[in-house]
């Protein structure tokens, strides 16, 4: 079924909307979930609260794409469970080493922390990655969203593994002066 | 900032941008060499879908017989090389298996040794960005008609989707009571706007016994007896396992009329599953052939002692690509067919024990593996990432 009408079945608060978005992505947003919490358990737990919260937020919201929007849920979600569970350890996932690579940019325990407004943050990554041709944008996207390992991500933008790893390092340095071009204190 | 804030601020990045990157992970490259021009103008194996059989506008050709496939002789010469994609092009991405209980018996019942050559089916459509891509929308049409018309609805009006490609996903049908979503491969999900109530003592209930929802289910049959029925109805309450140990069940019929090919070929082309909560069925789904589907030809098939050979040799497709354990819980000879790939053959489905995922005490992750069925001296696979499409 196509997304459009899925929406259309939550509109319609008819419940066969999480069967059809079950049907169409539960595979897929359970394998998102597991790559971050290395748990099938926590991975379908985060998967039914997503519908949970999808169902929650449609109607008033009405997405165009719905894996898409159902990913920011789910991610949201995932992180959130896996810091929970891993307050105190890291480990060797591609959560923990995504978040590894991107200490380039600035540091984990930085003591001059203050509150930012993820909204506008998110924004001007937005904006940073509008400055990059599709290829890199995706790849940084896979990488850092979707938590692909930088092999896979390499494997659907078409490039080698070690190519990537040089396009990953340079948008992160880019993306670093970018974010003190726009004025954040890193 | 934090580094966490940047990992945060990511979930509010431009969503076209997630979708654009969503896209090219979706875009399986996997190759089809269009030279599918079958040896034989066999007779198509079809009379299958079973939308009212008394309804001859909405069968195929229902005296149409269906070859006896099972121990002939097969004209090998003529077969075609067939060209399997490594990669499982499929939606999931993620997870095909099941939790089973830890003490779960071996089980190969669903195979069958005495098969020794199967059709290999084929979809007559360009696979283009990944997708096959079918422009032909009337039979699709035609058929939403006829299905509202055996509801005794009036279609109002229809809305056509299309994919990046520019092939038609879905038509939706909309009539007063009812909407009709019919996708590219002729799978028809008929919503009721006004749920149909059961009778006291039946329901849709996901946590009910096996033995519980094949009585329902005989008794929907009664009840949409104007629309589906089966020469040989097959009651399946697919039944699976949740972490606590409880079972569900989900309510599946197909047909179960022919031998062990056309059985299997039921379980793509010819089944229905109704959907629903307590005793209001708002779902009935309803699985027929594509008209676009053609034979490319009979194809000798293995056992499945080969195929497990096969398996521990690694000749085999799968969603999941870690931790397959040697550990086979249980075996079927289905065919396996999917949006991207326009060949429909046989396979065996092992699921195999996860090595690499936790389970609940008592349980055990199992994911599905497919090895082609289809001799191995006639298919070969293709490395999908380094081929063109097409």
């Amino acid at each position: 079924m196509e997304d459009r009408e899925i929406v259309e079945l939550y509109w319609m608060r008819n419940e066969d909307a999480i069967t059809q978005t079950d049907r169409k992505y539960g595979n897929f947003l359970s394998g998102q979930a597991y790559r971050i919490l290395k748990n099938r358990e926590d991975a379908d737990e985060c998967r039914n609260d997503t519908y949970l919260q999808a169902w929650n937020t449609m109607p008033p919201q009405r997405p165009s794409y719905l894996c898409a929007y159902l990913s920011t849920i789910l991610r949201r979600l995932s992180i959130d469970l896996y810091r929970k569970k891993h307050a105190e350890k890291r480990r060797s996932d591609e959560y923990a080493v995504a978040l590894s690579e991107l200490e380039e940019i600035l540091p984990a325990k930085n003591p001059a922390a203050d509150i930012v407004s993820l909204h506008t943050l998110g924004d001007t990554i937005s904006a940073y990655l509008r400055t990059q041709p599709l290829r890199n944008r995706n790849l940084f996207i896979l990488r850092y969203f979707f938590f692909d390992t930088v092999e896979e991500a390499a494997k659907h933008c078409g490039i080698r593994a070690g190519n990537a790893r040089t396009i990953l390092h340079r948008m992160r340095q880019e993306l670093k002066q970018y974010l003190i071009q726009e004025g954040y204190d890193l | 900032m934090k580094t966490e804030d940047l990992m945060d601020a990511m979930d509010h990045i431009d969503p076209d941008m997630i979708g654009n990157a969503l896209q090219s992970r979706e875009k399986k490259t996997f190759q089809w060499k269009t030279v599918l021009i079958p040896a034989m103008a066999l007779a198509l194996v079809f009379a299958f879908i079973s939308v009212n059989r008394n309804n001859a506008d909405i069968i195929s050709d229902p005296e149409d017989p269906v070859p006896d496939t099972e121990h002939e002789n097969t004209e090998t010469a003529a077969l075609k090389e067939l060209h399997i994609a490594r990669e499982m092009g499929t939606e999931g991405m993620g997870f095909e298996g099941e939790i089973l209980p830890a003490d779960t018996e071996p089980d190969f019942s669903g195979c069958d040794d005495t098969i020794a050559e199967m059709p290999v089916l084929y979809r007559d459509l360009p696979a283009v960005q990944g997708y096959l891509k079918r422009t032909d929308t009337k039979q699709m049409e035609s058929v939403l008609y006829q299905l509202a018309g055996l509801f005794k609805e009036n279609v109002q009006r229809m809305e056509r989707s299309y994919m990046a490609n520019g092939g038609i996903e879905s038509i939706t049908a909309y009539t007063e009571t009812m909407m009709i979503v019919m996708d590219s491969d002729e799978t028809a999900a008929c919503f009721f706007k006004e749920p149909v109530l059961l009778e006291e003592g039946y329901s849709i209930d996901y946590d009910a016994e096996p033995a519980e929802a094949v009585r329902t289910m005989q008794y929907l049959l009664d009840v949409f007896g104007d629309v589906i029925s089966f020469r040989n109805p097959v009651f399946d309450p697919g039944l699976t396992y949740d972490y606590s140990g409880a079972s569900h069940v989900q309510y599946f019929i197909r047909e179960g009329e022919g031998n062990g090919t056309e059985q299997r070929l039921a379980q793509l082309f010819d089944r229905v599953q109704f959907g629903g909560t307590g005793n209001k069925v708002d779902l009935l789904r309803i699985w027929a052939k594509p008209d676009d589907v053609k034979e490319l030809g009979m194809y000798p098939v293995i056992t499945a002692d080969e195929a497990v050979k096969l398996y521990m040799e690694g000749v085999y497709r799968t969603t999941h690509a870690q931790g397959l354990g040697k550990h086979i819980l249980r075996a079927e000879l289905v065919y396996y067919s999917s949006r991207y790939e326009p060949l429909i053959m046989p396979y065996y489905r092992f699921l195999v024990e996860l090595e690499d995922m936790e389970a609940a005490d008592g349980f055990v992750n199992t994911a599905a593996v497919y090895v082609p069925a289809v001799d191995p001296a006639y298919y070969r696979f293709d490395v999908s990432s380094e081929m063109p499409f097409n």
